[in-house]
């Protein structure tokens, strides 16, 4: 639909821009930063006082010491494996729960979720919760990084609502036509509500790759730790080992820049995720592609 | 669940004709068994990870220590929570809390609705990906690496301050300055996290009918009364649910990012809730004194989100429950 | 159909409920788990021969919690370690290592307790039980005196001939519970002390200041007169990360700023520093040097990192570090510089001929650590005798350097480090290096040696220097330790005085930076500590004088001052750098 756009258009459309062009740019700049001073010598990172444009004194030595660790390959892989699994898991059930709760033919229905929004507010605590994990044998277990996070209430709500959204005009024509809640869900609602479903498996995977503190509670052995753990460990023992600076091999106290240089191992790979999911952010995907 | 005169869809009512609870289960069940059996894993989920842990909040009325275990501590009665109200800095701490809470809402909400709203204006393309992209690169930093940049910039030497110079403010370190310290968390908050949490907002918006945008332009509306009228209203319901929770955080801000920027000078308005009983953690391990304070906060915030969905259902149609 | 389906399903729920609630039932109501975690044989006496090495004939092995600490950088698994090979080798058990991750070592210890899920060993490396008495009484932890008596005589040798470390390995009623990392030599505890820019002093024609007055004679030079020679005013005199390096200061009118001990461990009484009277004259003085600016005006926003990065930056006249992880640190960042020379300066006293005093915690425990047998070990006797390897020769020389031949050789009877550790071919340092080889800069069964002291520090002149500058005063006369001995306070004591110490503690933090920076005046002083006595501070230095009464009666042993005066010999250590050998004493060359 064409149509020519007034001055007031033009002119906001331009004022748009700047402001979008400046929010870049100041929400750019710390992870240029980060990047610049995982590349740069530690001595030099310490004065530049957060300001830093060019890498200055090109120093691989954080990035070595990173992936000279034996575990970081190992939490690569953990890693990758809590997220596929761990969001197929979260997809499947959220999208149970965010269907069973849209609906309005759930008897009991407002009871059932003020059950499960309290979960938000109230919780026994650390020790409880290991110890039911504990009796159910799941300590020291991959499916400890799946089934305790399995559903995130809030992340529930938000495709609720959004399943909330369908014109209810669908539901009744498929009812009329003699379909159950399995067919309305899987062929109706959930085709329809795609933008919503890419967000949250955006959320969960986001989630699951950032996650340590499950794995820090219910692992033990090292061979199933995700990255993140692995990362962490090895930012804290560096940080604390400046008990002696190794002038023979002219080797800088690492502790500044690895700290920077954790950051971008470990975001990178998923930052690499949002395209392919934007692709789903396109608009008016859903309604009209389906005729009533 | 509610009693009233009209029972509509996912309500029920007291009197009802024959049988009971039960009965009335028997036949919501046979009447469509297929949406229960799929909410039953849902269920099962939460009573075994969430429901059944919940004992182990009675800790918070004994004095718990690893060595007795949840059910061999002793009992303390109510020892833990006055403890807590009984602290000369418990009125400041509420306070600090709730302020930073009221500032985060005032700025920190409506940002990334703004942003999403404009975002949605650019055509989509490059520029369009680009932008998103990049904006929400912030929130993958962690907050240690994001409170060293801070503490960087704010120094009296540091960006800020010779910035600010240039419009004739001295250059002082900013965060020594009590009153400056909640402008620096939120805006730090919003500087890290508006690019994610527009990410919903933008999805909400691909969502609203393009039809109705283009009735509307036959209607003659230009892009202001577009914005008003189709735009917004197709995302008020996420809007108000995001609200509602919201405020139920009331009582939380999270005490990591306190306690790397704030120092003893600033505890006035720093000093929250969580960094208080952190502090108190350093000194032992007091898993009661935590779990006391974090039920006295729970208890506040769930009377929060009480509330607010309460008014949501008076006023629009869009509420938890 | 619907009506079979809906029974089935609802009896299946009910039983999956009631499973795990049967499940969560049984494992909080019974003890910890029945099941031994070792394997092997059940051996219920010595195998070969009262303590002789290896202890076991059959295979062996128990379960062990610590940390990894430094070497996980290069390893996963302490085994992997050259002083735990050789262990395994000399006594015959295979150890199976619990590592927590990293940062979390509480958590999981607390957790590993709360759940009953205790491994047969522990290494409490800083994560030790709240109360080792408790522990005890609540059967997690066995004594030891008669294990010790009968199968571990090196330990007990060690025991003997330092009784302050028997007492901080016992409860208050003389249960020894923990076998501890012994470190007789104060001065490899970690100690600090004041650092000076060397060369600005020579610059300016001063002598290194031993008084409150000359201090401030030197602080103001260094802030008029430019030292630094770069023609701007940016010089810090003083510097200090928050108000920690401030605080050191206050020794020289004899009080801490924390609860500490006046008139020596063992007669003396405990104060709280901020309500003692020369607390407040310590405090006008630092509120005056700030207003001079001979204070770093940031101090408060200051963290370790900007510290670091004042002193390459050539800004730091002066601060308060330890020795190791900062005058170590700080001399080896700036070894290329030409004119760069940090010189450990002595504790400063308000009167030139007043006392020195210092916080010297470390000289009444000797032991920051300890392990502990548990419960559920099933070899108590094998268990301690594969404690005790630690102390004899053999364990010494491993723990302490590594592998004879690779990680150091005896040059005329002298375990010298090779340069696998000092010269790291991999790039390591030295304190990464030593820990692939050896537990000496972590801590672990057995007492420290002087060689590894006498190489660390003698890295440097400036730490060879600080070794003996720092140690003056000390250990002639106990009084001038105002360091707590390691009390315990029960939990019921505990639980009460939690509270009004989380209170006292931080109005005593906002205070006192206030009044230093000016924000607070200086009159009101006497109302903050009026206040403070409101909050219950009083209280709380009585829980601790019984506590400290408790600790007095602890193995009935007078206070001997066993501290070895250690004469440290250089002759083997290899210089980093050059740079102060000029400056240095004629006997630590």
């Amino acid at each position: 639909m064409k149509y020519r756009k007034s001055v007031g258009e033009i002119a906001f459309d331009s004022f748009n821009i700047v402001i979008i062009l400046f929010l870049i740019t100041i929400t750019l700049y710390p992870f240029w930063y980060i990047t610049v001073a995982s590349l740069s010598s530690p001595t030099v990172v310490a004065q530049q006082r957060g300001i830093m444009l060019l890498i200055k004194g090109l120093n691989f030595e954080a990035y070595n010491a990173v992936f000279k660790n034996p575990n970081i390959w190992t939490g690569y892989q953990n890693t990758i494996f809590y997220v596929v699994v761990g969001t197929i898991v979260n997809l499947f059930m959220t999208t149970l729960g965010a269907y069973g709760l849209s609906r309005k033919n759930v008897y009991g229905k407002a009871g059932i979720m003020k059950i499960i929004v309290f979960t938000m507010f109230f919780s026994g605590g650390l020790i409880p919760t290991f110890l039911i994990m504990k009796s159910m044998g799941l300590v020291d277990s991959r499916w400890s990084m799946i089934f305790p996070s399995a559903i995130s209430t809030y992340n529930m709500i938000i495709m609720r609502t959004a399943f909330q959204s369908v014109p209810d005009s669908l539901e009744e024509s498929a009812r009329i036509d003699g379909a159950n809640d399995f067919v309305i869900m899987w062929r109706i609602i959930v085709p329809l509500s795609i933008p919503v479903m890419a967000v949250i498996s955006l959320f969960y995977a986001v989630g699951h790759w950032n996650s340590f503190f499950n794995a820090l509670v219910y692992l033990r052995t090292r061979t199933l730790f995700p990255l993140q753990l692995i990362l962490r460990e090895i930012l804290i023992t560096n940080i604390t080992d400046s008990m002696m600076t190794n002038v023979a091999n002219d080797r800088e106290p690492i502790g500044e820049t690895i700290k920077y240089a954790t950051v971008i191992v470990s975001t990178l790979p998923i930052l690499c995720l949002y395209p392919f999911l934007q692709r789903y952010f396109v608009k008016g995907i859903m309604i009209g592609s389906l005729k009533e | 669940m509610s009693v009233s005169a009209n029972p509509g869809p996912g309500t029920f009512t007291l009197s009802q004709k024959s049988g009971g609870l039960p009965a009335r289960w028997m036949r919501e069940w046979k009447k469509n068994y297929y949406i229960y059996m799929i909410l039953i894993p849902v269920v099962v989920y939460y009573v075994l990870f969430h429901y059944l842990p919940m004992y182990g909040v009675i800790i918070a009325w004994k004095r718990f220590t690893p060595l007795g275990g949840i059910w061999s501590s002793p009992w303390v009665g109510w020892t833990n929570f006055n403890n807590f109200f009984k602290s000369y800095y418990f009125f400041r701490l509420i306070k600090n809390t709730v302020l930073i809470n009221v500032y985060d809402i005032l700025f920190s909400f409506p940002a990334p609705i703004i942003l999403a709203l404009l975002l949605n204006e650019i055509k989509d393309g490059a520029f369009k990906r680009v932008s998103q992209t990049i904006s929400y690169l912030p929130h993958f930093i962690s907050t240690v690496i994001v409170c060293g940049m801070l503490v960087d910039f704010l120094a009296s030497d540091g960006f800020i301050s010779t910035v600010l110079s240039f419009v004739g403010v001295t250059p002082t370190s900013w965060l020594r300055v009590p009153g400056a310290f909640r402008t620096i968390f939120v805006g730090s908050g919003i500087w890290q996290h508006v690019g994610w949490g527009s990410i919903v907002y933008l999805a909400a918006l691909t969502s609203v009918d393009p039809q109705l945008y283009d009735a509307a332009v036959i209607d003659g509306a230009n892009r202001w009364q577009r914005l008003l009228n189709v735009t917004i209203p197709g995302i008020i319901p996420t809007i108000i649910i995001m609200f509602i929770l919201r405020l139920g955080q009331m009582m939380s801000v999270g005490a990591e990012k306190v306690i790397l920027l704030y120092n003893p000078t600033t505890y006035v308005t720093g000093d929250v809730i969580s960094s208080f009983v952190y502090r108190r953690g350093l000194l032992e391990n007091d898993y009661s004194f935590s779990t006391a304070v974090g039920l006295f906060n729970s208890v506040i915030n769930f009377s929060f989100l009480l509330t607010a969905n309460a008014l949501s259902r008076k006023v629009s149609e869009t509420s938890l429950w | 159909m619907k009506k079979k389906s809906l029974r089935t399903l609802v009896s299946l729920l009910t039983c999956m409920v009631m499973l795990v609630t049967m499940f969560s039932a049984c494992s909080q109501a019974s003890k910890p788990a029945e099941n031994s975690s070792s394997s092997g044989t059940q051996q219920s006496a010595p195998a070969a021969g009262a303590n002789e090495f290896p202890i076991v004939k059959q295979p062996l092995t128990l379960t062990l919690w610590m940390r990894l600490s430094k070497s996980s950088t290069s390893m996963n698994d302490l085994n992997n370690m050259a002083a735990f090979q050789e262990m395994e080798k000399a006594t015959g058990i295979h150890i199976n290592f619990k590592h927590p991750p990293a940062g979390q070592e509480k958590d999981q210890f607390n957790l590993m307790i709360a759940s009953g899920d205790l491994p047969d060993l522990i290494w409490g490396g800083g994560y030790s039980f709240p109360n080792d008495a408790e522990a005890l009484a609540n059967k997690q932890i066995i004594a030891l005196n008669d294990l010790v008596a009968k199968y571990a005589p090196n330990y007990n040798k060690v025991l003997n001939d330092y009784p302050n470390f028997r007492k901080t390995m016992s409860t208050d009623d003389n249960n020894l519970i923990g076998i501890g990392f012994c470190q007789p030599f104060i001065e490899a505890g970690g100690i600090g002390g004041p650092d000076f820019r060397k060369d600005w002093l020579d610059k300016l024609g001063l002598k290194i200041p031993t008084t409150i007055d000359e201090w401030e004679t030197v602080l103001t030079a260094f802030k008029e007169k430019d030292p630094n020679g770069n023609g701007k005013a940016d010089e810090i005199p003083f510097d200090s990360s928050k108000n920690g390096a401030i605080m050191e200061l206050a020794v020289a009118w004899g009080v801490l700023k924390d609860f500490y001990v006046e008139g020596g461990a063992q007669k003396g009484q405990i104060r709280y520093g901020p309500i003692q009277p020369a607390f407040k004259e310590f405090i006008i003085k630092m509120a005056d040097w700030y207003k001079k600016g001979l204070i770093n005006k940031d101090y408060l926003v200051t963290d370790d990192k900007l510290r670091t990065a004042n002193i390459t930056g050539n800004k730091t006249g002066s601060t308060w570090g330890n020795m190791h992880g900062n005058l170590g640190d700080w001399t080896g960042l700036m070894r290329n510089d030409p004119k760069f020379v940090l010189w450990p300066a002595p504790r400063p006293k308000l009167k030139s001929d007043g006392k020195i005093y210092a916080n010297l915690e470390r000289a009444l425990s000797l032991s920051p650590y300890k392990g502990y047998i548990t419960t559920k070990n099933k070899y108590p006797v094998e268990s301690i005798r594969w404690f005790d390897w630690g102390y004899t020769q053999a364990g010494q020389m491993a723990f302490n350097f590594g592998r004879e031949n690779e990680s150091y050789k005896m040059v005329d009877g002298y375990p010298k480090y090779t340069d696998l550790i000092l010269n790291n071919p991999d790039k390591l340092s030295t304190a990464n290096a030593i820990a692939k080889y050896s537990m000496a800069n972590m801590e672990f069964t057995f007492v420290q040696h002087p060689a590894y002291v006498e190489q660390i520090v003698g890295s440097s002149a400036s730490q060879r220097q600080a070794l003996k500058t720092w140690k003056t005063g000390w250990p002639d006369s106990p009084e001038q330790n105002l360091g707590m001995p390691p009390i315990t306070l029960t939990s019921a004591e505990e639980a009460s005085d939690k509270s009004a110490l989380n209170d006292i503690k931080t109005y005593t933090d906002e205070m006192l930076d206030k009044f230093i920076t000016g924000q607070e005046p200086l009159t009101k002083y006497d109302d903050f500590v009026k206040q403070l006595k409101n909050m219950g501070v009083d209280q709380c230095i009585k829980v601790r004088q019984t506590a400290l009464e408790r600790w007095r009666k602890r193995c009935g042993v007078e206070y001997v001052p066993t501290l070895v005066k250690f004469v440290p010999n250089y002759k083997n250590a290899v210089l980093i750098t050059q740079k102060g050998m000029e400056y240095i004493d004629p006997d630590l060359k």
